[in-house]
């Protein structure tokens, strides 16, 4: 009988402001990965940067995604055929709306929630990613949803997290988990 | 100048560095693209306002109540 586990692989806290984090050797003994983030960033304004994920190191257009976002009482989606250069490398945006930063209120940290199935495959690799923001509601609270595509054909063995502009600040978390079917 | 993080996820070894000067001029590059899309956003939205306030003005000119007018928009969204 099937018995799926999840397992930590690894988990960091971030002591000071880091502009990324980068999860590497990730071991190709998992069918799953899923990635867990809490964070908030140092840029001026409300929402005011993108959670960013960027698979082996690959920099080329080899990311697509479709968005849902919904944000107060306004909702609409939008889909990035091409994808997007973060200085000048391209990559996935897993959070829709802007993380926490600045003008949110102090302390609050977004939500994020990546589920990368099949990451060893040596076909293109989808995921999707759910994040809220501002949960307690007082400025912007916001839910959005990518499914997103990585046209790489090896597993992946990588991850760095970023945002298109800013650091994280202290304690932002970041869970990396292998998932087994069996 | 903010570090980076790197977790080696077979050993555990975690490798905090100083970002390279690349890396910082990424950054800077993402960060202006960043800026300027922000900019074009705060400018369309603020585009939008202005038209819509035109609007509400020329429909109130013709004898509508902002009541009416509200019962429209909200017709519209439904």
């Amino acid at each position: 009988m099937a018995n799926p586990t999840l397992t930590l692989i690894s988990s960091q806290t971030l002591g000071g402001t880091t502009a990324s984090v980068t999860f590497s050797s990730i071991p190709a003994t998992y069918n799953d990965l899923k990635l867990v983030v809490s964070s908030r960033n140092d840029g001026a304004g409300a929402l005011a940067n993108f959670g960013i994920i960027q698979f082996n190191a690959d920099t080329g257009t080899s990311y697509s995604c479709t968005f849902v976002e919904g944000i107060g009482a306004s909702a609409y989606s939008t889909r990035t055929n091409t994808t997007t250069a973060y200085g000048g490398n391209h990559a996935f945006q897993f959070s829709v709306n802007g993380i926490d930063s600045a003008g949110n209120t102090a302390s609050v940290f977004s939500s994020n929630e990546i589920y990368i199935p099949n990451y060893t495959s040596a076909t293109q690799k989808p995921f999707i990613s759910t994040d809220g923001t501002e949960q307690n509601a007082t400025t912007n609270n916001a839910l959005g949803v990518i499914s997103g595509l990585w046209s790489g054909t090896s597993a992946i063995n990588s991850i760095k997290i970023f945002a298109n502009s800013g650091n994280f600040v202290q304690y932002s978390n970041f869970y990396l988990y292998g998932i087994k079917n069996s | 100048m903010a570090d980076v993080l790197i977790v080696d996820c077979v050993t555990g070894e975690v490798t905090t560095r100083p970002q390279t000067a690349e890396e910082i001029a990424a950054q800077e590059v993402a960060a202006q693209a960043a800026q300027a899309e922000a900019d074009a956003k705060a400018a369309a939205d603020a585009d939008a306002a202005a038209q819509l306030a035109a609007t509400n003005q020329k429909l109130l000119a013709l004898g509508l109540t902002q009541i009416d007018i509200n019962t429209l928009l909200n017709a519209a969204k439904a």
